[in-house]
């Protein structure tokens, strides 16, 4: 009897291949004939190029040719995407400070590097629009309201609130520093392109460059098996890519282009700067009766990710009678954006669950009651019931596990020698998704089944998942799966690495395809003239644990698929969401509790433990699970004590190396108690798992800075909270 | 570019006063940052690896230490923790393990960053740089090597071939405040040593100004309260009203900047209390285990 | 490992599993500079004797990845910050790409590639993967290279020694408790 592998330990698929190095990455091919490619960037923050000098880098020693505005690489322009709205070398135009002006190709890195360094370009410059806090309110993009009979405005909700608190916060930049920069390896055979290249969504990739090279999609293949982390930085195409595949076309030989981590930070999206007010009225024992949310977020003339942070936060996460959600973007003269691991939900939960913290201490009431007295047990704003919601057992059990009885509320009360010893909560949410997704399972002659889709495991977890998935519904051991994915050629309809949708979409089509898969072999075995089952009536004939079986015979599907002179039998199947789904409001929840100690003389701020309960759904696998969640926790103590790149006047960003722009390290990472709540979602699929890749990051820094200000008594609304502003 | 790569100090010598625009590479810690980005495009390296003489320390006859220049930061941790206190714990910061294994004074000198981890120790201790070159030797006072932001006054064709520091006749304290627990450049630090010996103490300011400061203001301070009292030879804890007027001379001494890192007005109130901490440290110390130190 | 779609099976040799790469030693004398600027290093790589005549400001991370096919060995800032290119070089862990490879003639090089006995994983590759000492697997070699000289200097001893002395090596996945954790099995192991 085999013992179902749904949520248990269990180790990840692609384990052996990373831990030995042996998993390639996409610089780490080598197809025969390679050159290298070296970008060249824009020197200005905004203007015209008027003209590049290029005689020395083509002189030099190894230089295969040098692509500019003024002898371009052919490629379309974006249509209907969102992401960078123009094609790199297309235009003298700069649109921003590290602009893509050029491309040299030679054949050593070194000789590549060194030509780009050679080449040099004049400019027109025009004054650069970079700073969010001067530019004024931005263009609404998307107003939420809903208002309580009688109500003429949420400022009138407001202004009749017995308390009302109103916290503006901000934060700057921030980049998702995937461990792998970026990198692509491209390789034309007549007019079929292979791209090697870390990819969130490798079909929509493919697509995306097929489109912008202006080729068939079935020419291009996107091959991204192993690929050094996305979180939100991997999900479009970026220009760097695309002059990489078309340098190979136009030098009819392999290209391979890998960014310097410094040309990462401007060449690839980041996480919009955004500016965030909450005003929240309440009765005197802290029941909310409005609730506004404003937003400016940055919007770079060269295109990005709308940053919406209050749709997903504010207008779901409390019963509220009032509500009123602006959200409006700026347009600056900055590098494109992108979205980046809980895009809008980690900045906007950030808002308001300090907002709640404060009214916590305006009230009296403790943070925890204060959410049980506004919980909301359907969508406040349009009224559906949540799919399934456990949120008040997440604090509960949180509270318990973490001692918050043990609490303070009075600030500067606890101390530990020269460190003031603080404690904060927040609550977490992030809506669930679950799109239409594909999966195929193939019964192969070597005695394993490969499950495949076309997403990308950037990390995340989606081999192990497949294989998980797989050996439950088969009945087989997970070692006798062969997981693939990041391979634009797999059956279509592969779901991309965001939104946490991987698990919740794939799941139901790898169930689907499985059940398919054993009804085709079924179907084979009574077809197939030299299977001991031929001319059985299918019902008759079943399958049960890897064995076909039927009239007293048992034989393994390796041995029948090898006796009937069969490769593989395969299944493709489909699944998407019921139409019942539009009835409910699917969200995961979650609950942060968390203790920091801050130097008394010196301000320095650390974490000393975390307790985090969630609630999101079904686990396929607990060890990748509780690595998903921890991991995102830490990106929550960077949110709230390091990450952050400020613009200058002149577009350059302030911190764009991995010494400036500080990511949590070893030693920056305490004691992480991760649980969740074994609660299948009844709705979401019959399976009931939620996604949890990025929850952990919403609102652990909102818990971070609420008990930096039970330590301290002070309350940092810019981010990140450094020593400083804690004096 | 050429690659010179001579065996001995002479052959490097030579080496650098025909080619003084040649940039010599020890660690590589700090070179191979601007070499990676062609920041620099040199027409030629000077691999120091291999110059035996670059890589020992030894006792001086004062009972002072010769630290080669190419000693790396983690020999100087491991082999050199009770001579050189002060030295061994800002060694201790510097980046990472790996960066640690590799590094070395000479090459944090070499840069003259005023960010570098071990110049306020060196200016405390009151260190010298040796520097030679074909035309011969001489011993620069730390506290005149530095000449502005990451400029020295070592010649072109000179090579820092060792540090001498003197005997620690007394405690020395290092510290630093960084944003992150690891793997970061300072905010700002400060280094401090006692001299029972001369009744002198001496200080040294990181990432505070643009060379790495000395704050004298402070040190005369510090030495004539320590003698007024008679606390050398009958050391009494010190008063809070010395400890924060030395801790308000240092941060005076400072001349920071606002960046990324920190504001100028953080850096100046972080000194005041690093500088308050390192005394307090170092009092304690000789008071309970000084005479053993100086034994 | 299936295929490499699109371009011939002998391009792609030496991506996967190239353990022992070994170039043939060339003639040139060792520590000899070439007319053409270029430099003869000669040294051991993972157990093997290796020549290499390369343009001076080749790196010993790119010298790996590109000269070598050792491509475990990963590049993720260049600049000495993130620790992912971290190998053995004469037994202390270094960062490769701070390291010129005309700096090592003579040296010996551990790589990631050289760490397993034969196909048995070394105890902290295991470890790793049982403690899910990773996610994206990009950081992993540098992290497992890093903890391999961690315990041999006797540097593991207490989980915040671990947490410090393993601080060179960021993982943006920030999988580092299960590193941790790995870190502890594999120190007893190893012993």
């Amino acid at each position: 009897m085999t013992v179902s592998p749904i949520g248990r330990e269990i180790d990840r698929v692609d384990g052996p291949l990373k831990v030995t190095g042996s998993a390639p990455y996409a610089a780490d091919y080598r197809p025969e004939g390679l050159v290298y490619a070296y970008l060249v960037q824009a020197t200005v923050g905004r203007g015209t190029v008027r003209g590049m000098d290029v005689s020395r880098a083509e002189a030099a020693p190894g230089v295969i040719a040098v692509f500019t505005p003024f002898h371009p690489l052919p490629l379309k322009s974006p249509s209907g995407e969102s992401g960078e709205n123009y094609s790199a070398l297309q235009d003298t135009a700069v649109r921003f400070r590290g602009q893509i002006i050029g491309l040299v190709v030679a054949d050593t890195f070194e000789r590549a590097r060194d030509a780009a360094a050679l080449v040099s370009a004049d400019y027109t410059v025009t004054p650069s629009r970079t700073s969010l806090a001067d530019a004024g309110p931005g263009v609404p993009q998307g107003l939420v309201q809903k208002l309580a009979p009688g109500v003429s405005s949420i400022d009138a909700a407001l202004a009749s609130s017995p308390v009302t608190i109103t916290t503006s916060v901000s934060q700057h930049a921030h980049h998702h520093i995937a461990m792998e920069p970026h990198a692509t390896t491209a390789v034309w055979v007549d007019d079929q392109l292979t791209v090697y290249c870390g990819a969130q969504s490798p079909q929509r990739a493919a697509a995306t460059i097929a489109a912008r090279l202006g080729v068939e999609p079935a020419k291009v293949r996107l091959i991204c098996r192993y690929t050094g982390g996305g979180f939100g930085q991997r999900s479009p195409v970026w220009n760097e890519a695309l002059l990489c595949a078309a340098a190979a076309r136009a030098l009819r030989r392999p290209v391979k282009l890998v960014l310097s981590r410094e040309q990462v930070f401007t060449a690839i999206g980041h996480r919009a700067a955004v500016r965030q007010t909450i005003r929240l009225g309440a009765e005197a024992d802290g029941r909310l009766r409005a609730l506004s949310h404003d937003s400016d977020g940055e919007l770079p003339a060269a295109g990005g990710w709308q940053m919406m942070p209050g749709r997903d936060t504010s207008a779901v996460a409390y019963r509220t009678p009032n509500i009123r959600i602006d959200q409006r973007l700026v347009t600056l003269d900055t590098p494109p954006t992108w979205s980046m691991r809980a895009p809008a939900e980690a900045p906007g939960m950030f808002a308001l669950e300090t907002a709640m913290d404060e009214l916590a201490v305006r009230t009296g009431v403790d943070p925890v009651e204060l959410r049980l007295r506004n919980y909301a047990t359907e969508d406040p704003v349009e009224g559906h019931p949540f799919s399934s919601k456990y949120l008040d057992e997440c604090y509960r059990v949180g509270a318990e596990r973490f001692g918050w009885s043990r609490r303070t509320a009075l600030p500067r009360s606890q101390t530990d020698g020269d460190w003031l010893i603080g404690m904060g909560m927040a609550s977490a949410l992030y809506p669930a998704w679950r799109q239409p997704a594909s999966a195929r399972a193939r019964f192969r002659d070597d005695g394993r089944v490969a499950v495949a889709s076309a997403t990308s495991d950037v990390g995340t977890g989606a081999f192990t998942m497949l294989a998980v998935v797989g050996a439950d519904e088969l009945g087989l051991p997970v070692s006798s799966i062969a997981a693939e994915v990041g391979d634009s050629a797999l059956p279509p309809g592969g779901v991309g690495a965001y939104g946490s949708s991987v698990t919740t979409s794939t799941v139901p089509a790898v169930q689907a395809a499985c059940r398919a898969a054993v009804k085709a072999l079924v179907q084979s075995a009574v077809d197939n003239p030299r299977s001991p089952f031929a001319g059985l009536a299918p019902a008759t004939v079943r399958y049960r644990q890897g064995r076909i079986e039927a009239n007293g015979r048992s034989v393994d599907f390796r041995t029948l698929l090898r006796t009937m002179g069969v490769p593989h039998v395969e299944a493709v199947s489909t699944s998407a969401p019921d139409k019942s789904a539009s009835q409910y409001k699917f969200h995961c929840f979650g609950a942060h509790f968390c203790e920091v100690r801050v130097h008394r003389l010196t301000g320095e701020p650390r974490v000393n433990r975390f307790t985090s309960v969630f609630d999101v759904g079904r686990v396929v696998n607990a060890k990748a699970a509780r690595g998903q969640l921890t991991g995102a926790i830490i990106w929550g103590i960077g949110h709230a004590l390091l990450e952050a790149d400020p613009i200058e006047p002149d577009g350059r960003f302030a911190a764009a190396s991995m010494a400036d722009y500080l990511v949590p390290v070893h030693a920056d990472t305490p004691e992480i108690d991760v649980h969740w709540l074994d609660r299948p979602d009844p709705h979401i699929s019959e399976f009931g798992a939620r996604g949890l890749g990025e929850i952990g990051l919403v609102s652990s820094a909102a818990a971070i800075g609420n008990a930096v200000f039970n330590a301290t008594g002070i309350r940092v609304h810019d981010l990140p909270i450094t020593i400083d502003k804690l004096l | 570019m050429d690659f010179l790569r001579p065996t001995s100090l002479a052959d490097a010598l030579s080496a650098k006063a025909d080619q003084p625009e040649a940039v010599p590479i020890a660690g590589g810690t700090d070179v191979m940052v601007e070499l990676n980005f062609d920041h620099r495009r040199p027409s030629a390296l000077l691999d120091l690896t291999r110059v035996p003489e670059l890589a020992t320390w030894e006792p001086t006859a004062d009972g002072g230490t010769r630290l080669g220049a190419g000693v790396p930061y983690t020999r100087i941790i491991t082999e050199l923790g009770a001579r050189l206190p002060g030295l061994a714990m800002a060694a201790r910061t510097v980046g990472s393990p790996q960066i640690r294994n590799r590094g070395t004074v000479g090459g944090n000198l070499g840069a003259a960053s005023p960010a570098g981890d071990t110049h306020p120790v060196l200016l405390a201790v009151d260190a010298a740089v040796e520097l030679r070159s074909v035309r011969g030797t001489r011993v620069v006072p730390v506290r005149e090597f530095y000449t502005g932001v990451k400029r020295s006054v070592l010649a072109s064709d000179e090579l820092i071939t060792a540090v001498l520091l003197p005997r620690a006749g007394g405690p020395q304290q290092f510290s630093k405040v960084g944003t992150r627990n690891a793997m970061v450049i300072a905010v700002c630090s400060f280094g401090l040593a006692l001299h029972p010996g001369d009744g002198t103490v001496g200080t040294g300011i990181g990432s505070a100004g643009p060379t790495p400061l000395r704050a004298t203001e402070a040190e005369w301070f510090l030495t004539g309260e320590l003698a007024d009292g008679d606390l050398w030879e009958s050391p009494k804890p010190l008063t809070d009203s010395v400890r924060r007027r030395f801790g308000e001379l240092v941060a005076e001494a400072a001349a920071p900047i606002d960046d990324v890192r920190g504001s100028a007005a953080y850096r100046r109130h972080a000194l005041s209390v690093l500088a308050r901490r390192t005394l307090g440290w170092a009092w304690q110390d000789y008071r309970t285990g000084g005479d053993q130190r100086c034994a | 490992m299936t295929q490499y779609e699109g371009i011939t099976r002998r391009g792609m040799l030496g991506l996967v599993g190239a353990a022992a790469a070994t170039v043939p030693l060339d003639s040139g004398a060792a520590g000899a500079q070439a007319a053409s600027g270029e430099v003869t290093v000669r040294m051991t790589v993972n157990g093997s004797a290796t020549s290499l005549t390369v343009d001076p400001r080749v790196t010993l991370l790119d010298a790996l990845r590109e000269r070598l096919q050792l491509t475990g060995t990963k590049k993720g800032c260049d600049r000495g910050q993130c620790g992912a290119c971290t190998v053995h070089v004469d037994g202390r862990r270094v960062v490769s790409c701070l390291t010129l490879l005309a700096t090592l003639d003579g040296a010996s090089v551990t790589t990631i590639e050289g760490l397993a006995d034969g196909d048995r994983l070394h105890p902290l590759q295991q470890a790793f993967i049982e403690h899910d000492g990773f996610q994206c697997g990009f950081c992993t070699p540098g992290q497992i290279m890093s903890a391999a000289a961690v315990i041999a200097e006797g540097g593991a001893r207490t989980d915040a020694e671990i947490r410090e002395q393993m601080s060179g090596n960021i993982c943006r996945c920030s999988a580092y408790p299960g590193i941790l954790a790995a870190i502890r099995q594999a120190r007893t192991e190893m012993r």
